[in-house]
């Protein structure tokens, strides 16, 4: 028996040794974490443009002191790029600790294809990293210093982490939504829209793709309405207001959004019905909202019929001027009345009529009323 | 007689043994197989396809009751004549080798483009040989303990992937019937090559020590098979849609991806890591089974020297011919629907002989 146990200890060694030779493994000090990364494009004349990717990385010295370097390389080609990268660089690089990947409004308007290939083939990256589209080049964003954070990528991935509390942004900004998205039938991409601003950087809207492609920029008003009707679940804050002094303001939830869709004979139909639940936070305008059912009911009322006409108005701008399904109905048509039908969704959706009918409901009211 | 009693298997380790033949690493691209013709209603397909395995369990339940304490390789010489016996006997052993180079060169293939890209082939399947080998010699009941384990293994990894069911969609799996029952039909042909050498058993049944339970063992071992397929490919379609799957090669991985466990940051690198140990699992089966019916066909006495001798020979076809993802999807296109079809072929065959001959223990 002990014979046999020294046998196993001796071919357990044997394997380890076998797997490890030939393999140069450094320490983490020499290896170069990509905590961020961004996508560009230069345009050099007529059907001439190179690719520029930045790159925020984060080196470890032996003192335990932690610096973050910003790479900048370009080439005709996204492994061209890489290649070049190492040329500049004096340690390895690894990936799969990157929090956001940034794009900038050139590249994305010129197609995400290659980005989305590039991410897709490479199985080391990290698939939930937050995407965002900025403004100007990425790389001005991750060189940009933020103060108490060691880099700026860290900072942007915790500022789209925590939209979702309000304005109703959704969770789903990250890089596999991304894949489940661009290709699929009935559905586009939304992504965050992030500006340098003198405050900072900020989230100022929201960047529609038709396809692979950017074509539209949302306002944040405009936003959070295309949120509030797109998203299930998420939270926000609307407002009833006759002056600076009389307003109402109302921290909503919503629930699973629910949809209906018709045809008749080619005309589509769809029916949102939007479910909003929350608390009275502010409330200088219904005076006995507190003791008066009937004035509860009618803010409920005044407060659903407001925010139906933002919403229609927010599909009228969706119909006239995205001209692009924004609000992933095709996807409920599609699994309604089948599929691989070669239909575009998109101009269906823009000449289908879509009415909204929202509830509102008020269960909490705070501490009471001052 | 005590010590032969603790070698036989319980009827819970038979399930165990079959499941673990059936499901090997393969099995993360199952959807995408089923879902080329059934499109969203693959996982219907998938919950088809388990007639066959179903099929082979009702068989094997048949002769068993006949020839309780006979394998199948004993049964065939019996009532087909030596001469004929031995050579299905060797096609048999044939068709069940035919899927063991794709298994290795798949999980090397996994492994290198998953976890470490710095390891060459030469290095994991020799480390593969090594565990597969030591486990297959200390015989059939170390490897009931160890598909035992391995279930247990599969268990802890398709559970959390139920955490999905809230960021997919059912959108992504409607409309239901949808591509229609003749697609769906032929969209199940696909998953057979997943749910393929539940021929297995007709090895092993003589080794169970409680006889009555193999109707039980065989039908729960195809039902629980049958179970995970169907929530892989379901989740699968569910999580990424119809479009996105054709895009991947091994579609159920990128769904483990979004499953979010708290201080984990890649939930893959665990998933691939006990998919790595069903690896290790299915090749300790196949070792052991080329090996026992070798042993059958001619009385083996040294069989270290036969197991270095069969792990050089599967290592070369694999590097040879099974090297790639494409060059391996072109041979087994052919082998895979000709083994199956021997298979079942050679199961119906000795199971009508008996069935004419009336012969039988009973």
């Amino acid at each position: 028996m002990n014979k046999k146990s020294y046998f196993i200890i001796i071919i357990g060694i044997v394997i380890y040794i076998f797997i490890i030779l030939g393999q140069n493994r450094v320490p983490i000090e020499e290896v170069a974490i990509i905590s961020g990364i961004g996508y560009d494009i230069e345009r050099k004349g007529e059907d001439m443009m190179e690719y520029s990717i930045p790159i925020s990385a984060n080196v470890y010295k032996p003192s335990g002191l932690q610096v973050n370097l910003l790479f900048k390389d370009q080439g005709q080609s996204l492994g061209e790029v890489i290649q070049k990268r190492q040329e500049s660089m004096n340690q390895k690089f690894v990936q799969g600790h990157e929090r956001v990947v940034l794009v900038s409004e050139d590249y994305a308007r010129y197609g995400l294809k290659t980005l989305i290939e590039d991410r897709f083939r490479n199985a080391e990256v990290n698939d939930i990293a937050y995407m965002a589209v900025c403004k100007g080049k990425s790389e001005d964003y991750l060189k940009y210093k933020v103060v108490g954070y060691s880099n700026s990528s860290e900072y942007i991935e915790r500022l789209i982490e925590a939209s979702v509390n309000y304005n109703f942004f959704s969770d789903n900004f990250k890089q596999i939504d991304a894949f489940v998205r661009i290709g699929a039938e009935g559905r586009n991409l939304m992504l965050p829209y992030i500006e340098i601003t003198e405050e900072g950087i900020e989230i100022s809207g929201m960047a529609i793709f038709k396809g692979d492609k950017l074509i539209k920029l949302a306002n944040i008003k405009d936003s959070r309405m295309l949120n509030l009707l797109s998203n299930d679940n998420v939270k926000g804050t609307i407002s009833l207001q006759k002056s600076p002094k009389v307003y109402i303001d109302f921290d909503a939830k919503t629930e699973r959004r629910k949809v209906e869709c018709y045809k008749q004979g080619d005309k589509y139909r769809f029916n949102i019905d939007l479910n909003l639940i929350g608390a009275v936070i502010n409330n200088e305008m219904y005076v006995d909202i507190l003791k008066d059912i009937n004035q509860k009911k009618e803010f409920e009322k005044d407060m659903a019929d407001s925010v139906e006409k933002q919403c229609n108005d927010f599909i009228k701008i969706m119909k006239n001027d995205f001209k692009i399904d924004c609000l992933s109905l095709g996807r409920e048509a599609a699994a309604k009345y089948g599929r691989q039908k070669v239909i575009d969704w998109n101009e269906v959706v823009c000449n289908a009529d879509i009415k909204v009918n929202v509830k509102v409901k008020v269960d909490l009211q705070g501490r009471g009323d001052y | 007689m005590q010590i032969e009693k603790k070698n036989l298997l319980t009827p819970n380790e038979v399930t165990f043994l079959l499941i673990g033949i059936m499901l090997d690493v393969s099995t993360a691209s199952l959807p995408n197989g089923v879902i080329a013709t059934a499109k969203q209603d693959g996982w219907i397909s998938v919950l088809i396809g388990a007639a066959y395995p179903l099929y082979v369990a009702l068989i094997a339940i048949y002769v068993s009751g006949k020839h309780p304490k006979e394998n199948i390789l004993v049964l065939s010489k019996r009532y087909l004549g030596k001469t004929l016996g031995t050579i299905l006997n060797f096609l048999f052993l044939v068709s069940f080798f035919s899927y063991f180079p794709p298994l290795i060169s798949n999980v090397s293939i996994i492994i290198r483009t998953d976890v470490v890209s710095i390891l060459s082939p030469l290095k994991i399947y020799v480390v593969l040989f090594f565990v597969g080998v030591y486990t297959a010699s200390k015989g059939i009941k170390v490897l009931g303990r160890l598909c035992t384990i391995t279930f247990c293994m599969v268990l802890v990894i398709i559970i959390p992937t139920t955490f999905i069911l809230k960021q997919g969609s059912y959108l992504n799996i409607s409309p239901i019937f949808g591509t229609g029952i003749v697609n769906i039909l032929k969209g199940s042909l696909a998953s057979a090559y997943d749910y393929s050498l539940l021929e297995l058993i007709f090895l092993i049944y003589p080794f169970i020590n409680d006889k009555s339970k193999i109707k039980s063992a065989a039908l729960k071992a195809v039902g629980f098979t049958a179970i995970i397929y169907t929530w892989i490919t379901f989740i699968t379609i569910y999580y990424m849609g119809k479009d996105i799957i054709p895009k991947t090669i091994w579609s159920f991985f990128t769904v483990t991806e979004a499953v979010q466990v708290a201080v984990v940051n890649n939930f893959r690198y665990i998933f691939i890591f006990f998919w790595i140990i069903i690896a290790v699992n299915s090749a300790s089966i196949f070792n052991y089974v080329c090996m026992f019916i070798l042993d059958h066909l001619k009385k083996i006495k040294s069989k270290k020297v036969i197991y270095v001798i069969m792990a050089v020979v599967v290592i070369m076809i694999a590097k040879t011919y099974y090297g790639d993802e494409l060059a391996m999807a072109e041979i087994t296109k052919y082998t895979s629907p000709i083994s199956i079809v021997f298979n079942l072929l050679y199961i119906t065959l000795t199971a009508s002989l008996i069935w004419i001959k009336k012969g039988g223990a009973k």
